[in-house]
């Protein structure tokens, strides 16, 4: 299971780990690309062909105005 | 995926084929802001400049970077905040306004529209209206920035507008067809006179993203919470479109605002304003009376 947190609306979610997973194709579950949202991994700031693995804290920052 | 240095990428600059580290991205942040400025001279020596800062992400990154510059070029450097009477948003964004510049040891001033303009934004919003809540906001702000930092003696204002600011709005005033604001989005004034402080763009060519890899990797506490009257459908139907096409086709953005760049000394002349000043409180307008003074006879 992967944990996904959103910074700008507060929420939390979590899906189900696939392999070959990468932190693209989580943005775009979530209805994100790679121009609307900044991703964390475990903490640090990922580039979105990274493979997600099991049990990882993936925190979405939608980019956003302000 | 990794940077040309050998280290782990942060970020994939899908517009140019870059891949950066950490360290080399926030350098390249830096040179890009330096590019700019020397590029349009937007800052020179012993400017006093005003630093337009609401406390969200752009303008305190545009703040953290200016401060690095101001450590080595010769030039001032104060914060100006307005608070437009927002509880629960823009209280919040200031109080981490006021961390970051005690913590960079600068100055801040904060100047509201409640105490300066006797309403505050949600007074305003509460009201039956014509206009958005951002339509008042704005032009509201931009009175008071300009009007308190002459008063201060400041002769530039730098605010946060980025690489998405810029291309929305060239493509929303061509496609509205508000010709006079399409030709003021430029890097510089055509017409000024001496009670406009004119306002400079230091990260025009940096996309959004960028400011909130900068602000993530350097720590920058900054506010993400949105405003509750932000709502300009426009502006957001434009962002979506001009996103999109950003991924399917990477240069978009850049490949706009060069464009506007190029044909912007051809049409800015024809199409900017000569800048009068208010009949009424004698700031300056394109008008006979200014909008500010036109939104408070109508409140």
């Amino acid at each position: 299971m992967i944990k996904v947190r959103f910074l700008r609306e507060d929420k939390e979610e979590s899906i189900i780990y696939k392999e070959n997973l990468t932190v693209d194709d989580v943005l775009q579950k979530f209805g994100y690309s790679s121009e609307t949202a900044v991703v964390k991994r475990n903490g640090k700031i990922n580039t979105e062909d990274e493979n997600v693995e099991d049990n990882d804290d993936i925190l979405i920052i939608s980019v956003g105005s302000g | 995926m990794y940077c040309k240095c050998g280290k782990k990428a942060i970020i994939f600059r899908r517009y140019s084929g870059e891949k950066l580290c950490e360290r080399c991205f926030n350098k390249s942040m830096i040179e890009r802001v330096k590019k700019v400025i020397r590029k349009y001279s937007l800052i020179e020596k012993n400017d006093f400049i005003a630093a337009a800062v609401s406390g969200g992400k752009d303008s305190l990154v545009l703040l953290h970077i200016l401060k690095k510059l101001s450590e080595k070029y010769p030039f001032d450097l104060i914060v100006v905040t307005i608070d437009e009477g927002i509880k629960g948003y823009r209280d919040k964004t200031i109080k981490i306004v006021k961390k970051n510049c005690k913590l960079l040891g600068i100055e801040s001033k904060v100047y509201s529209f409640k105490k300066e303009l006797g309403h505050s934004m949600d007074e305003i919003a509460k009201r039956d209206r014509k206009l958005s809540a951002c339509s008042y906001c704005g032009v509201f702000r931009r009175y008071l920035l300009n009007k308190k930092t002459r008063e201060l003696g400041c002769n530039k204002i730098a605010i946060g507008h980025n690489l998405d600011d810029e291309v929305q709005t060239i493509l929303m005033n061509f496609l509205r067809g508000d010709l006079s604001r399409f030709g003021r989005t430029g890097s510089y004034y055509i017409y000024s006179n001496e009670r406009f402080v004119p306002r400079i763009k230091p990260l025009r060519e940096i996309p959004e993203k960028e400011n909130v890899v900068y602000a993530l990797s350097n720590n920058i506490e900054v506010g993400f919470s949105r405003c509750p009257y932000a709502g300009e459908a426009y502006r957001n139907n434009i962002r979506e479109f001009l996103n999109k096409m950003e991924v399917e086709q990477p240069t978009t953005k850049y490949s706009l605002l060069r464009s506007y760049d190029k044909i912007y000394p051809l049409i800015a002349k024809n199409l900017a304003k000569k800048v009068k000043y208010c009949e009424k409180c004698g700031e300056p307008t394109i008008g006979n009376i200014c909008k500010t003074c036109e939104f408070l006879e109508k409140l």
